[in-house]
């Protein structure tokens, strides 16, 4: 194994780690949004 | 949602977390690649394959999952639909690209040049151009329900069509440089851990599209496009 394929595969590693935290984030944020009930729509008064 | 789905939904994502990690760690530390001068010139380089051909997967999935909502939302008229097929579509040209470019990458390494006109790597091309296409076509149309309409009638017509590029044609021409099933003789640990990588991915995609689709809904609702 090269060097460079485990700096790819630690790359990989980090960069899932990174993606999940982020969904997580965003499913916890449209969960609250959701929960809070309707807004009225941008355009109108 | 309730509660007790949130657990459930809380438990899936932890499991997916772990089981993805384990994957990447077969694919990129732990797994034998085949030996050298055998199918594959360039072993060690068979490892994107744990990335490029679970990506082919999701292009190929988000295509036919745009067209089966596409269908739906010509029955019902559900703009729910309409977006969860906008969203299929959107995905199926992401995991597409990615496929695209990690093939290059394998390409320049196995077959001496990123691009070498190999029909499924121009099939592929095309398909995403096809995909392209159907996004600009929605952003071409105002009204929701026409744009909503010819969407769907597109993705109709355009999957058919993409799949016989990426998967028919190749098949039928000669000189195509993907091996075919039974060409390649792989070990018994690289098919366990390409096989699961494939589930995982799949499960990465429900995830996206579950979010993406609430993403595209919220902002519908709040352009009034979408009743509350």
């Amino acid at each position: 194994m090269t060097p460079g394929v485990s700096a790819l595969g630690i790359a990989c590693l980090v960069a899932w780690g990174g993606l999940w935290g982020y969904l997580r984030m965003l499913q916890a944020r449209l969960d609250a949004i959701e929960e809070a009930g309707p807004e009225p729509p941008a355009n109108e008064p | 949602m309730g509660r007790v789905n949130h657990g459930v939904r809380n438990a899936v994502q932890w499991v997916l977390l772990f089981a993805m990690a384990a994957v990447l760690e077969s694919a990129f530390f732990r797994v034998r690649t085949p030996a050298p001068g055998g199918s594959f010139n360039a072993p060690d380089a068979t490892r994107i394959l744990f990335l490029h051909v679970p990506c082919a997967e999701l292009c190929t999935l988000g295509f036919v999952t745009a067209l089966v909502f596409g269908l739906l939302y010509l029955r019902t008229r559900d703009p729910k639909h309409d977006a969860r097929s906008l969203v299929a579509a959107r995905l199926g040209l992401l995991f597409g690209g990615l496929a695209l470019l990690m093939g290059m990458a394998w390409a320049n390494v196995e077959w001496g040049a990123p691009w070498n006109w190999d029909p499924r790597q121009t099939g592929l091309a095309l398909a995403l151009m096809f995909y392209a296409a159907y996004l600009a076509l929605r952003g071409a149309v105002e009204d929701p329900e026409r744009q909503g309409t010819l969407a769907a009638v597109y993705a109709a017509l355009a999957c058919p069509a993409a799949l016989f590029f990426i998967f028919g044609l190749p098949y039928y021409l000669p000189g195509s440089l993907h091996l075919k099933p039974g060409e390649v003789r792989l070990s018994p640990e690289f098919r366990t851990t390409m096989f699961a990588s494939m589930i995982c991915f799949v499960a990465v995609f429900i995830w996206l599209h579950a979010l993406e689709t609430r993403l595209t809904l919220l902002s519908w609702r709040r352009a009034g496009r979408l009743e509350r």
